[in-house]
């Protein structure tokens, strides 16, 4: 029998890495800022030509071997994925470096209003602070229904649909997703006020992606309420884990349009601070997080020592969360 | 002279953004565009929106408050102050700006601007200056 299953999970996130070049606006192709007529060049049609048919060997091998070799798909899938990925990471550094001496300087002019009232937070980011009390709420309803919960319950699902980690009713078994949501909640809102106040004012992009992040917020928290109440309230895994996705995809869609917005101002990083296109690294910049150039959404300046807290801090977070719930 | 204040900076110019920061805020100063009491944006706000390094702001601000035109409070930022006029300037203070001034119009020769345009526009910032 054909696992379905892993094919559409392979297929999709295929799809992603091969579109991976159309998600950033006209002037930006593989991370170089390029003029707003070279994607229809020659030279541009063939970097993108090249960048596909790369990541097509690992993407097309992974949907044949899935198919044949089902019974193993979890290993395969796992290969599959990794391979198609580092195609798509490898493609895109070798299409940047082609592209480079296509590149355009951004403006090195920079104009600065003198205004020094504090900016306003957006309201919509304490939405991000709701579905913290919806976690409280399944963490009452549980305490309140103690009883129906079952000894032993699922809490983690492979992509077969199978339970594959479980829980006992105690405390931790209980409450840890609700722990490890809670924790992520907070640390997505932090990254929001970061993204806030850690970018600059100019950037176009900086308002929708504290919206997106407050979506992740909301899905992440409905997620983990979900794998917590399940057992008491028989909700099928298909509802727990594929819940929080309708957000997570209108967040996706809504940063993806807002970011080709092509009457927003161009990038105005120094092209020599980006490395392959993808890291963007200088000390010399107070940013904390600028535009991406290989997607949507920021990146870390990694020249500000700020960023590795950050970035660190979510590891630390999830291993606690992990730890929590074994 | 209308307008908000504000600055500009050339990351690709030789001169060292903090000297262009400076130099930019000196200006708006000198035009009375930014008076005494009002608020500058906190040195990470500027560095953030111009993209150079917080010290490079700080810096300037520094510059500045040893000029006598700010007043700097820790955490409080910068605040414009009433700027007690200094002595006159030394003669080689003014020959120092004599030469400075020398260069900037030989650079203006060289790219074809006529002396009366020179002499016209020195004529009009100066007349523009209040202080």
């Amino acid at each position: 029998m054909i696992p379905v299953n892993p094919l559409v999970s392979h297929a999709l996130f295929s799809l992603v890495v091969l579109s991976i070049p159309h998600l950033t606006r006209r002037e930006i192709l593989f991370g170089v800022v390029v003029p707003l007529d070279f994607r229809s060049s020659p030279e541009g049609l063939r970097a993108v030509r090249m960048y596909r048919s790369v990541v097509a060997i690992p993407a097309i091998g992974g949907l044949i071997a899935i198919a044949l070799w089902g019974y193993r798909f979890i290993p395969i899938l796992t290969v599959a994925e990794i391979a198609t990925l580092l195609a798509g990471g490898m493609a895109f550094v070798a299409m940047n470096r082609k592209l480079k001496p296509f590149a355009v300087q951004p403006q090195p002019v920079r104009v600065l209003e003198l205004r020094a009232e504090p900016e306003r937070l957006p309201w919509f980011i304490w939405l991000g602070l709701i579905p913290l009390l919806l976690l409280v709420a399944a963490a009452l309803y549980l305490n309140a229904n103690w009883d129906s919960i079952p000894p032993r319950f699922p809490v983690h699902w492979g992509i077969d649909g199978n339970p594959n980690r479980w829980a006992d009713r105690s405390f931790r078994g209980v409450y840890g997703p609700l722990f490890f949501g809670t924790e992520l909640v907070v640390w997505f809102f932090g990254f929001a006020l970061a993204i806030w106040y850690g970018s600059r004012q100019s950037e176009p992009l900086r308002k929708p992606m504290v919206g997106f992040l407050v979506a992740v917020q909301w899905a992440l928290a409905l997620t983990m309420a979900g794998v917590s109440l399940g057992p008491v309230i028989h909700l099928p895994v298909a509802v727990i884990a594929l819940g929080g996705m309708p957000i997570i995809l209108l967040a996706v869609i809504y940063l993806v349009k807002k970011s080709r917005d092509p009457r927003a101002p161009v990038d105005p990083t120094p092209n020599e601070c980006w490395k392959g296109g993808m890291i963007y690294y200088n000390p010399n910049d107070a940013a904390l997080f600028v535009a991406r150039r290989d997607s949507v959404g920021f990146t870390s300046n990694m020249g500000n020592p700020w960023s590795w807290v950050m970035l660190g801090s979510l590891p630390v977070l999830i291993a606690i969360g992990f730890l929590v719930m074994r | 002279m209308a307008g908000a204040p504000r600055i500009r900076i050339d990351l690709s110019s030789p001169v060292p953004a903090m000297r262009q920061i400076a130099d930019g805020l000196r200006v708006e100063l000198v035009e009375g565009r930014l008076k005494p009491g009002s608020d500058l944006p906190s040195v990470r706000r500027i560095a953030m929106e111009l993209g150079v390094h917080f010290n490079t702001v700080a810096e300037a601000y520094r510059v500045l408050a040893a000029e006598g035109w700010l007043d700097l409070r820790h955490g409080r930022g910068a605040t414009v102050v009433e700027r007690t006029p200094p002595a006159t300037a030394t003669r080689n203070e003014v020959a120092d700006y004599r030469q400075r001034l020398r260069e900037l119009i030989s650079q203006m020769r060289a790219r074809g601007v006529s002396p009366a345009k020179i002499a016209a526009e020195l004529r009009a910032l100066a007349e523009g200056l209040n202080s």
